[in-house]
């Protein structure tokens, strides 16, 4: 399983080189791409979002002062949040705050599609098609995506910082696990909980 | 036994395990038979899909001018000679 950490764009050790160069465009294409899902991730972590908002502060400063002797054994991505999963963890003890994620709690809630069964596992309620079958059509429903990230923001901690690692950055679910502290079949978990979730924001959303 | 037919609900409950690949092998079986005789399945899994790709490739909400202008500031005053520490 590979994951471009590029996002199929300038190859990372150009934008690290014209970042060492002080290039501010480099840096500010860097911190419009990453600056709200680290907010995202910090305040699951955090939940307190001026907590999470400092938390981002210094991740960006570490970032850079980490830099000169990043060996990009990593993607730029996988090293930021690194950076900021740390530290939001040594804030969240210190805070006296929930240490670690997999204590948290909150999101062992029943399945969305509870009541679409009928006793022998069979759709009583099917999906239906939503007029928008490919990434590029949903994508092009702007509705239908705020929708979406509203609903992202809404999820429980775990499952919203799991989505924004894995769908929203397209991590592996190793470094997932690695970042999160979680373990893979947990993660997992979080992860279909809240695919399941937000797949049925959007048809509630197409069905008007 | 790990073979025997799945329900519909059982395929949207093993849905993320079957895009992950983590999945015993006959169980994959069972699934992907399913899914070619399911076309309901089959729009749930791509329906699946459609959501995560998307979320991949939605242009991220910049941070407010405030935030931008303060990490800007660091940037320029950040000196990337001096040796960490």
């Amino acid at each position: 399983m590979t994951v471009d950490g590029t996002s199929g764009r300038v190859p990372e050790t150009e934008l690290v080189a014209r970042l060492l160069a002080k290039d501010e465009s480099a840096f500010l294409e860097l911190v419009n791409r990453h600056h709200s899902g680290l907010l995202r991730v910090a305040s699951s972590i955090l939940r307190s979002s001026a907590s999470a908002e400092e938390i981002v502060q210094e991740t960006w400063q570490a970032f850079l002062e980490g830099l000169p002797s990043f060996e990009q054994r990593s993607s730029i991505k996988t090293f930021l949040y690194r950076i900021l999963t740390n530290r939001a963890r040594t804030r969240a003890f210190r805070d006296q705050r929930t240490s670690t994620m997999s204590e948290l709690e909150s999101d062992d809630d029943e399945s969305p599609l509870v009541d679409r069964f009928g006793t022998a596992g069979n759709w009583l309620a099917p999906p239906t098609a939503w007029g928008a079958e490919t990434a590029d059509g949903l994508l092009a429903r702007r509705q239908a995506m705020d929708a979406l990230q509203s609903a992202l923001e809404k999820l429980p901690e775990r499952q919203r910082a799991v989505v924004q690692l894995r769908d929203v950055e397209g991590l592996s679910s190793e470094e997932v696990c690695e970042l999160l502290e979680l373990t893979e079949v947990h993660q997992r978990v979080l992860l279909h909980r809240a695919r399941t979730k937000l797949r049925v924001v959007l048809e509630e959303y197409f069905r008007g | 036994m790990a073979d025997a037919p799945l329900s519909c609900r059982e395929i949207t409950e093993l849905a993320t395990a079957y895009l992950e690949r983590k999945m015993p092998r006959d169980q994959q079986l069972a699934f992907v038979r399913h899914m070619r005789a399911c076309p309901i399945c089959f729009t749930y899994l791509r329906q699946l899909r459609v959501a995560s790709r998307a979320l991949a490739r939605a242009p991220a909400p910049k941070p407010a001018p405030a935030t931008r202008d303060a990490l800007l500031a660091h940037f320029r005053n950040w000196d990337p000679q001096r040796k960490k520490g």
